[in-house]
């Protein structure tokens, strides 16, 4: 714990003094408040709208979170398809790599039109922007177990699927948890980029359509407080899948893998 | 310490190979070898690094078959061992779940494997790690339980591929010291492959060298000390002289060059 508080606070440090530079130097330069809020009045109104941020936030961070599960479900099972049949996984992959280049932005009008306004089409956005890492990282998870071992299991005569279960999936673990750890942030970037384009206040919107709604009345600081909110999910998001893993991993005895992406 | 009589076990197979040929993508690895293994015998592969050594274990377990050439194992079929570089233990399970693996494999009965498993982490002198996980084990222990795992089953053959060749001298000599005694207490036939001269007339009855250009052997011959061998017999004449004329095989001679 000593340790956390030693690395977290030089980056809160240099986040004070930013801060307050942006505080009096926005006022010697002379920029309106409309254009950019100094931020003691970005910290005033999101206490001021504290519930109806937390609110959205929350909204936000459940459809992530649905749709990050949906990616880790399906992602995994994807992962595992591809890497039983090298033919398959030849012809799939690139394709996946090419699918991964469609900014995500484009594809979510289409969204609209294929599950309509709405909650499922957030989700949808957050699965597919955080399924590419997971699948990327569990197949060479899966592809990279021990090839001793898998001559061990050879000779053993066993089973391709007792192969999979007692060798493979556990030693693509560590990996999986890596691309989940990448998943996780680029999940909450899905969903706000999701309510941007297909969610309303009819239902109930999520911060996305919160900042949406925020910049057509041009209240910059309520779309700071919020963009405030949303960095703040996502670090939650990215710092706990991050503990998950890492007792998972210590539960399991098997060394932390750093990513590099 | 529970031992194993040889005479409830079946016979330790030979092995002849004849003319055998292995080559990866055109390049030949092993060339044209002929060689024969005696029931029981403890022979020891020296080379240098990438003489082709690892590719003969890995045809004479059958993990890959030759371009060409017969080999042969009498009588055919053994329970076969296998020892690798790395202990490439599973680090999820437990020293004794490591050992227990190949049972598992082999679908043995867990009662029947549990025990024998026990016994085996005792036969390696871990009866105190049986619930460790690899990462709470030094390299030395972890090669053990490597070992413990490639006897479950009572192979009557054991292959090693450079088994400790990672470890340093002081655990080497030891677990060369034991792996010796566990092999002959079995009677098992045992390839066993390094590039160090000392570990091979530490362990070996019989040495065969071979060449580093294309696996060819150069040099074969018979171990002339008893077992177990002793600082005694590493520090007789006899010995040095040995090791001596092992280390000019293994150096690419003039004619070559």
């Amino acid at each position: 714990m000593s340790r956390l508080i030693r690395d977290l606070y030089p980056p809160f440090i240099l986040l004070l003094l930013l801060g307050l530079s942006a505080e009096v130097g926005l006022d010697l330069a002379g920029v309106p408040a409309y254009l950019c809020p100094r931020p003691s009045e970005v910290i005033r109104t999101a206490l001021q709208h504290g519930d109806a941020l937390s609110v959205a936030l929350g909204r936000t961070g459940m459809a992530a979170l649905t749709g990050l599960l949906g990616s880790a479900l399906g992602g995994g099972l994807l992962a595992l398809a591809l890497s039983l049949n090298a033919w398959v996984r030849k012809a799939v992959y690139p394709l996946m790599v090419f699918f991964q280049t469609v900014p995500i932005v484009a594809i979510a009008p289409m969204m609209v039109i294929w599950v309509g306004y709405g909650r499922p089409a957030v989700i949808l956005s957050a699965l597919i922007v955080s399924l590419s890492p997971i699948v990327a990282n569990s197949l060479q998870g899966l592809l990279s177990a021990d090839p001793a071992l898998v001559d061990l299991f050879r000779m053993k005569r066993a089973s391709p699927l007792s192969i999979l279960l007692k060798l493979r999936i556990p030693s693509a673990i560590p990996q999986f948890l890596t691309g989940l750890r990448i998943a996780a942030g680029l999940s909450v970037i899905g969903a706000i980029v999701g309510e941007f384009v297909a969610d309303t206040f009819d239902g109930g919107g999520g911060v996305g359509t919160l900042i949406e709604a925020a910049i057509k009345e041009q209240e910059t600081p309520l779309v700071f407080a919020a963009l405030m909110g949303s960095t703040l999910l996502g670090l939650a998001f990215f710092l706990s899948v991050g503990g998950l893993s890492h007792l998972a991993l210590r539960h399991l005895h098997i060394a932390e893998t750093r990513s590099s992406s | 310490m529970p031992s194993k009589s040889s005479a409830t076990m079946p016979p330790a197979p030979g092995i002849r190979m004849q003319k055998l040929c292995q080559a990866f993508d055109g390049r030949t690895v092993i060339d044209q070898l002929d060689l024969e293994v005696q029931p029981g015998e403890f022979l020891v592969l020296l080379g240098p690094s990438g003489c082709g050594k690892s590719t003969l274990l890995r045809l004479v377990a059958g993990l890959s078959e030759p371009v060409s050439g017969q080999l042969s194992l009498n009588p055919p079929h053994p329970g076969i061992g296998f020892v690798f570089q790395e202990a490439s233990l599973l680090p999820w399970r437990t020293a004794l779940g490591n050992v227990l693996l190949p049972f598992e494999l082999e679908g043995v009965p867990v009662a029947k494997a549990q025990q024998e498993a026990r016994e085996l982490l005792q036969d390696v002198g871990l009866e105190g790690f049986a619930e460790y996980y690899p990462d709470a084990l030094s390299g030395g222990m972890r090669m053990r339980v490597s070992i413990a795992r490639a006897l479950a089953g009572n192979p009557r053959l054991l292959l090693l591929d450079e088994p400790f060749a990672a470890l340093d001298e002081v655990t080497r000599t030891r677990l060369d010291q034991h792996l010796g005694e566990l092999t002959r207490k079995r009677g098992t036939t045992t390839l066993f492959v390094t590039h160090s001269i000392q570990e091979a007339l530490a362990l070996a009855d019989r040495i065969v060298v071979i060449s580093p250009t294309e696996g060819r052997i150069v040099h074969d011959r018979q171990v002339p000390f008893d077992w177990p061998r002793t600082s005694i017999h590493r520090q007789s004449g006899e010995w040095q002289a040995l090791a001596r004329h092992l280390g000019e095989c293994l150096e690419p001679s003039e004619a070559i060059a």
